[in-house]
């Protein structure tokens, strides 16, 4: 077996081991299954043509989700009117973040559903969404997310923060909508 | 450090990414108010990581990605 048909093996093995995960950070950028099927299928056909350009395999998880995010982004810029595919929300970078009041516990996260706390990922500005779920679904740093998305650490790490506060206040709101936040009095 | 620590820098501190984590965690161990906020953070973080445990593709996907990948180069037979 020469070293090309070796590296194309090892990397097919390694890259579509990683396919659930990026279905499933696809689904949450697009908020739907379709669009993640194409946006997936896009990244792996990308992937599979430059391989070569990959140094290691060890780097192979953070290039393909860079890859995915490249594929979305072009996506939303075809989709701009698309309502799920908000990029920015109205300078999401600047300016102070509004910090919730009162700090929710377990206590109230535990009463939500699975369902409701996507609900609040998924209407979150897409810049916010891509930076808090690549850190605290995908377990990367934020030298890893800053390399994925192309932005600066400092963006990553203020996109991470405005994104919870966001969430914070999202689901406090919701819960008491729903009448299930626990008063603090 | 004076006064508290921003938003950022608590949310920062959970994700062990923060340059000044022991000035900052020092003044969390002393401040009540920081540490809820240090362990709602935390809450979040762990809820916002199982969010999404259910999901999975379809079970085609696979097959359609594999359909779709530029074939292997071929290897000459000697």
């Amino acid at each position: 077996m020469n070293s090309d048909a070796l590296a194309y093996n090892e990397f097919a093995e390694v890259a579509l081991s990683y396919l659930n995960q990026l279905y499933v950070a696809a689904r949450r950028l697009t908020g739907n299954s379709a669009d993640a099927d194409d946006i997936v299928q896009e990244t792996y056909e990308l992937a599979f043509q430059h391989y070569g350009e990959l140094r290691s395999l060890a780097h192979c998880r953070p290039w393909l989700y860079r890859i995915l995010h490249r594929q979305f982004v072009t996506r939303y810029r075809r989709q701009r009117s698309g309502p799920q595919l908000v990029l920015i929300d109205g300078g999401a970078d600047d300016g102070e973040i509004a910090t919730p009041h009162v700090p929710f516990d377990d206590d109230l996260l535990e009463r939500l559903s699975l369902q409701e706390v996507r609900n609040a990922i998924e209407s979150l500005p897409a810049d916010l969404r891509v930076a808090v779920t690549l850190c605290d679904i995908e377990g990367f740093s934020y030298a890893e997310i800053a390399d994925i998305t192309e932005t600066p650490v400092g963006t990553v790490r203020s996109r991470i923060a405005r994104a919870r506060a966001k969430l914070m206040r999202k689901l406090q709101t919701h819960a008491e909508e729903c009448g299930i936040r626990r008063r603090t009095s | 450090m004076s006064g508290c620590p921003a938003f950022e820098d608590l949310s920062a501190l959970i994700d062990g990414d923060l340059s000044n984590e022991k000035e900052v965690r020092q003044h969390v161990d002393r401040c009540v108010t920081c540490r809820r906020q240090v362990d709602s953070l935390a809450a979040l973080k762990r809820v916002v990581g199982r969010a999404y445990d259910s999901e999975l593709p379809s079970p085609g996907l696979r097959s359609a990605v594999t359909a779709r990948l530029p074939k292997r180069r071929r290897r000459r037979t000697s």
